[in-house]
């Protein structure tokens, strides 16, 4: 019966196999930040800032909506707070890295930048659930520097 | 749905009967044509018999260790049982019309059986141990390529069907991997059939009259000639 | 006059039924990003999903045998075993996309968390697939889905400058500053997203379902080539939409609510609520779909009896199959993964899988035994055939594509 005896060694095969794939799975996980390359942080760092930028200027566009009263006030609430925790993840992905360190100042000025932004689309979502109509202009107006601040520092980084 | 019934005219196994719909007399559902029950006589001729059903049936045609290792499964789960390697039966008399899908002519309910003892003088096999055997010609050479498939053609009936192996089909290729284009019917579209026929050139039709002996356990079929060309349908008797 | 009113009604729910959450983000994502230049592949795949589909429905209507009957029958039971698992894998990743695409779309008007609707989703599909008759289930959401037809008039109400759009599309203008990479992964999952395999499994077996024959051969074909394209025109508006409102604006799609924002900018409240009906309707209709084709596919490979044509407790196996694929949705969706990520995923899968199906289908459609005098004709070969090169190509591109361009980075 040699199938018979092969079935608890193809089960231990695939036990062990995943006990290494969940091993080198969480190794990525630990508590020491992953170092990259400077390349790397670069591409890194552009991608965070590009995903803020989206987030900036899907907020934009609803409070520009929303100052028309074009949108339903929950929808507009949900795109804020959606655009808001994904802010917050894409900010994340940069600060979680451990900076090489020739790019220190970089790092310095693309995370005051993404925390600034997240912060603004925060501010964002709390004045459209509160329905603060007074707040959108100036809201709006931020909004758009922000973005043209996250697009700058998105072409000037790793220059 | 008025096609003829397939199992009136001559007809390859594989092609037209395994792994078909099984549907009942009422139009329900009742598996798959898992396998094929050949029951093999004294003189050494070959019938179609039955149909078998469920997954003692099916996995081991699964063949390599994905087929084994599911067969113990299989078995593991219901261990205590005598028959768990039993598959089911569907006699051949229970079929009113084979087309697209095999029709019985009884309800679903209570339909499949074991298949029990053979009839004294008879042994009984299955399709699918049959497919994927090698072949030996005269002097014992061996024929490249194995059994893909068997014709079978229906006998007069005497006391419900009778359909007898006629010849194998012998082909380089693994078992439905001709997808039908070394058949007649099949000819389009052109492209694939010409790349089809190409990969299969060397598929040819071996008489059952020219084969001496099936050796089951060495899965060697011993014939005293050569297969020969592929014949069309229509040349079948 | 009844026949009209039932071809015509055929037509609506192809057109409805056709957009759901992986054209719905696909589109909108093409939009924003590369505007109509990408759009090419749409039309390359809504044509390709009216041949597999006039061909696996020819066969169900002459034959009665659905797309996984064929599978194991040409393929062997090995090959379609190998061929089962892939195919529902992909089927239950989209199920899972769909299930979470009602969810966004419930919390866009509820305000409540997407995690939390989920169950709920699950619960109430998994009644539907239990309880509720096969055509009035198709035709309420195929006709609620038509709600989306707002993005057309959207599109519209935005006055474009329709040659510009029109040269975008035929010219394939890739935008500077986006890699090559990155734009051929995303017309693959533009084409995996116009022709999902589910929609084959579910339109064929659809057909056995309703008992076409061969009389019904009409119909079917004029819900094929009149509907398909049409709701193919859905998704064109919906990424016409997205490259006219958000391409300019500077956002890209990463959620369900950015889907709906250009509506909002042409048509305001109205149109945005309108908008949401239709997400909901489409994502409702295309999880009861995958839901089905989940079942229908490990049913017809073993022979069961399947779908809801009889009561289900003579279907307890399928049955079975639609609990347990439903439970196991709604587990995925738990784990508060993103039903944006999964969808995006499931395009790409689904460009994957395409050939398993498309070829056995493809061989029995020229097969006398099983159509008579309805097997392919010239044109569908050479249709045919091109498609089998074309998914050949993009089925092997589909995975280096998302590897080297970290889903589309």
């Amino acid at each position: 019966m040699g199938a018979r005896a092969r079935t608890p060694r193809v089960v231990a095969g695939l036990m062990a196999g995943v006990l290494i794939g969940l091993l080198v799975g969480l190794a990525g996980c630990g508590l020491v930040p992953s170092r990259p390359e400077a390349d790397d942080w670069v591409a890194s760092a552009r991608q965070s800032l590009d995903d803020t930028a989206s987030e900036v200027a899907t907020v934009g566009l609803v409070v520009e909506q929303e100052q028309q009263d074009r949108l339903p006030a929950s929808y507009a609430a949900v795109v804020a707070a959606r655009s808001e925790a994904a802010a917050g993840t894409a900010a994340d992905g940069i600060t979680a890295q451990q900076p090489p360190d020739s790019k220190r100042q970089e790092y310095d000025a693309v995370a005051a930048a993404l925390g600034d932004a997240a912060d603004l689309v925060a501010e964002t979502r709390i004045a459209l659930v509160d329905h603060d109509t007074a707040a959108y202009p100036r809201l709006a107006e931020r909004l758009s520097r922000m973005e043209r601040r996250l697009a700058q520092l998105a072409t000037s980084v790793g220059r | 749905m008025d096609r003829p019934d397939r199992l009136s005219r001559p007809m390859d196994a594989v092609l037209h009967l395994l792994d078909r719909q099984i549907i009942d007399r009422d139009g329900l559902f009742a598996g798959k044509v898992d396998d094929l029950e050949l029951t093999e006589y004294d003189d050494r001729t070959l019938r179609l018999t039955a149909l078998l059903v469920g997954p003692p049936a099916l996995l081991p045609r699964l063949g390599g260790r994905l087929g084994g290792w599911l067969l113990d499964m299989w078995r593991e789960l219901g261990v205590t049982r005598a028959d768990r390697d039993a598959p089911g039966r569907i006699d051949l008399a229970d079929v009113e019309h084979l087309g697209s899908g095999v029709t019985l002519n009884r309800p679903r309910a209570a339909l499949v059986r074991t298949q029990g003892e053979p009839v004294a003088g008879t042994v009984r096999r299955r399709l699918g141990d049959l497919l994927g055997m090698e072949v030996r010609g005269p002097a014992g050479v061996r024929v490249r390529g194995r059994v893909i498939d068997v014709r079978v053609a229906s006998g007069r009936p005497r006391g419900g069907r009778y359909v007898v192996a006629r010849s194998l089909v012998v082909s380089r290729g693994r078992p439905g991997s001709l997808l039908g284009y070394d058949r007649a019917s099949v000819s389009r579209p052109v492209v694939v059939d010409r790349v089809i026929s190409w990969l299969h050139r060397h598929t040819g039709e071996l008489d059952l009259a020219d084969v001496v002996r099936i050796d089951w356990e060495a899965r060697v079929v011993h014939a005293t000639a050569e297969p020969g060309p592929l014949r069309a349908e229509d040349d079948r008797g | 006059m009844k026949r009209y009113l039932q071809v015509a009604l055929g037509i609506l729910t192809a057109i409805g039924g056709f957009v759901d959450i992986g054209d719905l983000v696909t589109n909108a994502q093409v939009g924003a990003r590369f505007g109509m230049s990408l759009g090419g592949v749409v039309v390359l795949g809504v044509l390709g999903i009216c041949v597999y589909a006039e061909m696996s429905g020819r066969v169900a209507a002459v034959s009665g045998r659905a797309t996984f009957d064929l599978v194991r029958e040409r393929l062997g039971p090995r090959v379609g075993l190998l061929n089962l698992a892939a195919s529902m894998a992909v089927t239950f990743l989209t199920f899972v996309a769909e299930i979470g695409g009602v969810a966004l779309a419930l919390e866009l008007v509820s305000s409540v968390s997407e995690v939390l609707l989920v169950p709920f989703v699950g619960g109430l599909v998994w009644v539907i697939l239990w309880r509720a008759k096969f055509s009035p289930m198709e035709n309420t959401l195929g006709l609620a889905g038509l709600a989306l037809v707002v993005f057309a008039v959207a599109l519209w109400q935005l006055g474009p400058d329709w040659g510009a759009l029109g040269h975008q599309l035929a010219t394939a203008d890739k935008p500077a500053g986006e890699a090559w990479t990155t734009y051929a992964y995303y017309a693959v999952a533009l084409f995996g997203a116009a022709m999902t395999p589910y929609e084959v499994f579910f339109f064929s077996s659809g057909g056995v379902e309703e008992r076409w024959t061969a009389k019904d051969l009409g119909v079917m074909r004029a819900n094929v080539f009149i509907g398909f394209p049409l709701g193919g025109a859905l998704s064109l508006a919906i990424a016409g939409c997205a490259a006219l409102v958000l391409q300019p604006a500077g956002v890209t799609v990463d959620a369900l609510g950015q889907v709906g924002l250009p509506v909002a900018v042409a048509l305001g409240k109205v149109g945005v609520a309108v908008a949401v009906i239709g997400f909901v309707a489409a994502t409702f209709g295309a999880a009861c779909e995958t839901g089905l084709g989940v079942g229908y596919s490990i049913a017809q490979y073993f022979g069961w009896q399947w779908g809801k044509f009889v009561k289900a407790d003579r279907a307890a196996p399928f049955h079975a199959v639609l609990l347990l694929s439903s439970l196991a949705a709604v587990g995925v969706l738990l784990t508060s993964v993103d039903p944006i990520v999964v969808t995006e995923l499931s395009v790409v899968f689904s460009a994957l899988a395409l050939p398993l199906t498309y070829f056995p289908i493809l061989v029995v459609a020229n097969d006398p035994d099983y159509l008579g005098e309805h097997t392919n004709d010239r044109l569908a070969n050479l249709l045919g055939v091109f498609y089998l090169v074309v998914l050949s190509f993009l089925s092997a591109a589909a995975l280096p594509l998302l590897v080297i361009t970290k889903m589309g980075q």
